[in-house]
């Protein structure tokens, strides 16, 4: 015990007095230096903004791109890496707002202040994150010279890295689309979100081999595959879609049969119906849902069987809202002997609910 | 012999309290690297996720989020319009009047151009009778429905009415007068879409409104509470949140999701029951039985916290309020613990068993117990002159040194990512206010706890009190 105290009193309490000492320093003095920063920083955003405004609007010559490019050196600490970022963000929100040679000329400047450099050397880094946070900025200034330096890690072992690399370099070769198929990887679910934005905003055509990507073994490349589908109206494989439905995974099920919703595809009644008792709640839902959008007067024998014999209720009002959709008559019919189909029935009929 | 045994007592206790310090600090030097990490983690991700990518997404899960009211007429008006103002692209508002005894209901009836509604209600949580469902007329408000039910006598009854009356997949559970950020319901669902786990429930920090500039439900300037149990509570939720959860999350070992700001998968807390209305700890307890739930299904699961403060609360600014509240907090722990008993180093619930539990029991539950003998150990051996006074400096001295630099780190953390505070004259404050609290703010929140324990064992009638509190612009009712 003696030793032990020893060891408290001599040790430990001196360390931690000092680590309290050196904590509360640097908390003051980070505080005053962000005073000192701010507003530095904000005046470094302001020479930035109106640089970017100017270069762009005005397409200098190349001399007085050159000329204007040495004063914005002598005005900003570029060597400092929050400057870098700072000017990298501001491009990035730039760009995000204009087109053109306007945009173009961004890419022109980014390189210029070598901040591409910048951008690279975080794809050395170990960590995924910050290797990502360079696809980013590849990827958001369009900065095709950097397709190159992407590619390796379209085969990373990390998934968060390899989704980086594929997001941006989907992004920068717009037709990348059907040889992303042959990487055979899977992908996280946002990466899934994103690239579907990317599709949109890049208005990406169809990949050539889009019939291909429903045969893939990797779940999130099949959703992606019904997700593109559905975003371009494509309905040339409804066969393969509808056997998705009977896939061992209830998420590619609910994109198949979501997919069936939105892309009409009718033929899928009967199988819809057949695949009905097989499955979960939770599936169930989405096709009585999906048979509201292609059913017809021949599923009310089916509806009608869900009404009468369901005890759950969440099946039970989505059919009586589907049925409703079909035949009103028969659901109104129905409605008279039974109090909570009546409920059901106002409820699915209530406006202020729609 | 007497004076041999206690003696021996008060050196067994000596060593006992020394192994235990040092455990604890142990303890939290781990969590503290495992918080550190994981904050990192999150800031640097945020930097390549554009949120506005996703906020026109339209594949984003759907999200209702429900607050339950009672007795809110003074500012329920602004608060629904704060609520309704968030952005995220498909989410509802669910205002659950828990038969408030003042004009709530009409006050949002007339605001908001409502109208009762034929809503096909089922009860799939149990809850007191629910009188009817409100919508607007106006186009809008076509996100907020206001639920009207006869009062539970808990937050967790309201809550669970709303959880029945949702439509989306996920809700966010939050009290009406909380402010939220913008973007929390984002925030939030988040870590539903990318985690490759099923994740069942997030959270975030919690910061204290008291003396925040508020304007019309909305944050306008945020400052350190300028009352004394405010500044205390302060520092104690940016440790918590900042420092412990952050930590638990990292392992994937949360215990409680706040009942002021959390967001749960629908599905889940469904099956296991909803909030227990006779809980005095409901959040704690919901968690610990979703988790029971996820591990007896044999289910992967995550629970995942954002360091992130996206929530400003009003806490109790007097002593009497301020010990019913943590009365009532103790209250919940020990009753959970003794309800989830059957659980502890059962090998079917895996790490909740064999590390949450225990933890949970040992240095959350045992602290006042044991600091309590410490005092009475500490008479004696005074009376006794057999205590080791040397021993008993330095010790708490380091104990003390300890508790101050993870205050310290929680507020360095804070201040390096959030710039909280408006200038470095209120992080002077802070850091004082740090320096006293464990010798002006603890030993109360000790005597509240042993208090609720007390009450527990007894089993004393439990009830959630009113009280009388400061609301931003004047002064409101509220449950506690």
């Amino acid at each position: 015990m003696e030793n032990t105290v020893e060891i408290v009193k001599f040790l430990v309490v001196p360390f931690l007095f000092m680590a309290i000492v050196v904590l509360i320093f640097t908390l003051i003095v980070k505080r005053i230096w962000f005073e000192y920063i701010t507003p530095i920083q904000e005046s470094v955003n302001g020479i930035v903004d109106n640089f970017l405004i100017e270069m762009v609007l005005t397409m200098p010559s190349r001399e007085a791109f050159k000329t204007q490019l040495q004063h914005l050196k002598k005005n900003i600490p570029l060597k400092k890496d929050w400057c870098k970022e700072a000017i990298i963000d501001q491009m990035i929100s730039f760009k995000s707002n204009i087109h053109g040679n306007g945009a173009e000329q961004i890419n022109v400047l980014y390189k210029a202040l070598k901040l591409d450099k910048f951008s690279r050397k975080f794809l050395h880094d170990r960590r995924a994150c910050i290797k990502c946070q360079g696809f980013y900025h590849f990827q958001a200034l369009n900065y095709k010279k950097g397709i190159p330096d992407i590619q390796p890690f379209l085969k990373h072992k990390e998934i968060v890295t390899r989704s980086g690399a594929t997001m941006a370099y989907i992004s920068l070769t717009e037709n990348y689309m059907e040889s992303f198929l042959e990487f055979k990887t899977d992908i996280t679910s946002l990466t899934v979100v994103l690239l579907m934005d990317i599709i949109h905003v890049k208005k990406i055509s169809i990949p050539h081999n889009i019939d291909r990507w429903l045969d893939t073994r990797f779940n999130s490349m099949t959703k992606l595959g019904l997700r593109i589908m559905v975003y371009y109206n494509y309905n040339q494989r409804s066969k393969e879609i509808i056997a998705l439905t009977k896939h061992k995974l209830d998420d590619i099920k609910i994109e198949a049969i979501v997919a069936i919703r939105f892309l009409f595809l009718d033929e899928a009644k009967e199988d819809l119906i057949k695949l009905f008792s097989q499955v979960n709640d939770q599936v169930q839902l989405e096709i009585i849902k999906t048979l509201q959008a292609i059913g017809d007067k021949s599923i009310i024998p089916f509806l009608l069987n869900i009404i009468q014999s369901r005890t759950n209720k969440d099946i039970k009002l989505e059919a009586v809202c589907c049925l409703n959709a079909i035949d009103v008559e028969t659901v109104d019919n129905i409605a008279i002997n039974d109090v909570q189909v009546q409920l059901m029935l106002k409820h699915v009929r209530e406006i202020y609910l729609l | 012999m007497m004076n041999t045994f206690l003696v021996w007592l008060v050196r067994f206790y000596e060593s006992f309290a020394f192994l235990y310090s040092a455990s604890y600090i142990v303890i939290y030097v781990v969590l503290s690297v495992l918080s550190y990490l994981s904050i990192l983690k999150h800031i640097r991700y945020q930097k390549f996720i554009s949120e506005e990518i996703l906020l026109r997404s339209n594949y984003l899960p759907g999200v209702s989020v429900v607050a339950p009211a009672f007795n809110e007429a003074m500012n329920i008006v602004y608060n629904v319009k704060s609520l309704l103002s968030l952005t995220y692209p498909k989410y509802e508002v669910i205002i659950v009047n828990d038969g408030s005894t003042d004009d709530t209901l009409l006050k949002l009836i007339k605001e908001f151009d409502l109208v009762k509604v034929d809503f096909y209600y089922q009860d799939k949580i149990p809850t007191q009778p629910v009188r009817g469902h409100y919508k607007s007329t106006n186009p809008i408000y076509y996100k907020l429905m206001v639920v009207d039910k006869e009062n539970g006598k808990s937050k967790a009854d309201a809550s669970n009415a709303g959880i029945n009356s949702a439509q989306y997949p996920l809700f966010l559970c939050t009290d009406v007068d909380c402010i939220l950020k913008k973007d929390t319901i984002l925030k939030l669902a988040k870590p539903f879409i990318e985690s490759q786990n099923r994740v069942i429930a997030t959270g975030a920090g919690i910061r204290i409104s008291n003396s925040c500039e508020v304007r019309d439900g909305f944050l306008y300037r945020v400052h350190f509470p300028k009352q004394w149990y405010p500044r205390f509570q302060e520092l104690e939720y940016l440790r918590s949140f900042l420092f412990g959860r952050m930590a638990w999350s990292k392992i994937n070992g949360l215990l409680l999701v706040s009942g002021g700001l959390g967001m749960f998968d629908k599905d889940i807390v469904i099956k296991v029951g909803g909030y227990w209305h006779k809980s005095l700890g409901e959040d704690m307890e919901l968690i610990t039985r979703m988790r029971k739930y996820m591990h007896e299904q044999k289910l992967k699961f995550s629970i995942q916290y954002i360091p992130e403060s996206l929530c400003w609360t009003e806490v109790p600014d007097t002593k009497e309020i301020f010990i019913r509240q943590r009365v009532r907090w103790a209250r919940g722990l020990i009753q959970t613990l003794h309800l989830h008993r059957n659980m502890f180093f059962n090998p079917k619930y895996g790490m909740t068993a064999f590390v949450i539990l225990p933890f949970f029991f040992l240095f959350e539950f045992l602290v006042p117990i044991i600091e309590f003998f410490g005092v009475i150990v500490l008479i004696f051996g005074f009376i006794f002159k057999t205590i080791n006074v040397e021993f008993l400096l330095v010790i708490s001295l380091a104990v003390y040194l300890f508790y101050f630099l993870i205050t310290l780190i929680s507020a360095l953390i804070d201040d390096s990512m959030y710039r909280s505070y408006s200038n470095y004259r209120e992080l002077i404050i802070l850091i004082v206010m740090a320096m006293i609290e464990p010798i002006v703010y603890h030993p109360i929140n000790v005597y509240a706890s042993l208090k609720g324990y007390i009450h527990f064992a007894r089993q004393k009638e439990q009830h959630w009190g009113v009280m009388v509190r400061k609301g931003f612009d004047s002064q409101k009712q509220e449950k506690i």
